[in-house]
């Protein structure tokens, strides 16, 4: 069942990655990047259940720690670039 | 066996927001997509693989996740969507009150017959 | 004793990550936590509501429910065959103001269906909220004063009892 798990994931990476070569705007490449952020910590936990091996989750715990630092980053950009 | 389901139902919510960020035509309603079906996507990901999970590194490390991304992605999504409403706004919106309130600027629509640049 | 229950949660993380809770893990998270609250102390507020456990409970509920529903409205969203914008952003005036509430109140705006808190203000306390689907306009403030009153009971001040003007 986890290559179920990893098959929609790789369909959700796609869709995103459509999003982000698109746009149009700044914001939406900015959403379509936290998505794929998100398809890829959820496909390193799938990993570690398919494999056994939990190498890679000290990842996955920075990966969700980087998330909402670059969000406030580039959120702070997209603000402050209008008007 | 559990688990696994758990972890397809979390790649499914995923799947969704990935769909509804596609569809959806502007960036505020692409984030409302994002916000709330990822939390609960992720969320259920990472409980599937507690359970699968037999090292008690691996367990505090995915229980460490779950709880930050719980804790940090509302922020997270409150952080983007004021800074596009800020820049942008919420083009063809029925009611706005808040650009009012604030004090914002927003360019009225032009319409189809209007020819002047 | 409000800085002994945040060391404590701080040296929760740090056990979580260290992945066992052995006696230098527990010293040294003790240190650490010590060594950032001291470097970065947390602001004085002007209002020092308690957090109460029924109150919490019922938001959690509350939280938990909307959750659901809100993957099932954003599905139904994206299945629908209409176009059309019928997005709007309400201005809503807090009742009973504290940093507390705005704050849990944008927060678990992120998770409900169809809303997004999209700015905040202090003074006056008002929270800006961008709704997907405005059909029903006092529908909407209805939810938003509904989710007020849970988040007061959660964590409001308790001298603000009374409801302002």
């Amino acid at each position: 069942m986890t290559t179920a798990t990893l098959v929609v994931l790789g369909l959700a990476a796609v869709l995103l990655t459509y999003r982000l070569s698109v746009g149009p705007s700044l914001a939406d490449r900015v959403i379509a990047l936290n998505g794929l952020l998100l398809v890829g910590m959820a496909a390193i936990a799938t990993l570690a259940v398919r494999t056994g091996d939990g190498a890679f989750l000290p990842a996955l715990v920075a990966l969700v720690l980087v998330g909402p630092i670059s969000n406030g980053m580039i959120a702070r950009f997209i603000e402050g670039r209008s008007t | 066996m559990i688990g696994e389901v758990l972890g397809l139902g979390g790649a499914v919510l995923i799947l969704l927001a990935a769909a509804g960020i596609l569809r959806f035509g502007e960036p505020l309603a692409r984030m409302h997509a994002l916000a709330k079906a990822s939390t609960l996507g992720l969320l259920l990901v990472l409980v599937g693989a507690a359970t699968n999970l037999r090292d008690v590194n691996d367990l505090t490390s995915v229980i460490l996740a779950a709880v930050l991304h719980v804790v940090t992605s509302p922020p997270a999504s409150n952080m983007v969507s004021r800074a596009v409403y800020l820049a942008d706004g919420v083009p063809g919106a029925v009611l706005d009150e808040g650009s009012a309130r604030l004090g914002i600027e927003r360019p009225v629509a032009q319409s189809v017959d209007d020819e002047e640049g | 004793m409000r800085a002994g229950w945040r060391v404590t949660g701080l040296v929760l993380l740090w056990l979580l990550a260290w992945g066992e809770a052995s006696v230098a893990n527990v010293v040294s998270g003790v240190v650490v936590a010590g060594a950032l609250l001291v470097a970065f102390p947390p602001r004085a507020r002007r209002s020092t509501g308690r957090v109460r456990l029924l109150g919490a409970l019922w938001l959690l509920l509350y939280v938990g429910g909307q959750l659901v529903t809100s993957n099932y409205l954003v599905a139904r969203e994206i299945l629908s065959r209409r176009n059309t914008v019928r997005a709007g952003v309400l201005a809503y005036e807090l009742r009973r103001p504290s940093d507390e509430v705005v704050t849990l109140m944008a927060n678990v705006m992120a998770l409900t269906p169809g809303t997004m808190t999209v700015e905040a203000t202090s003074d006056p306390a008002v929270l800006y909220v961008h709704f997907l689907l405005l059909d029903d306009v006092e529908k909407a403030r209805r939810a938003i004063a509904r989710l007020e009153e849970l988040a007061v009971a959660t964590v409001g001040h308790p001298a603000s009892e009374e409801p302002q003007p």
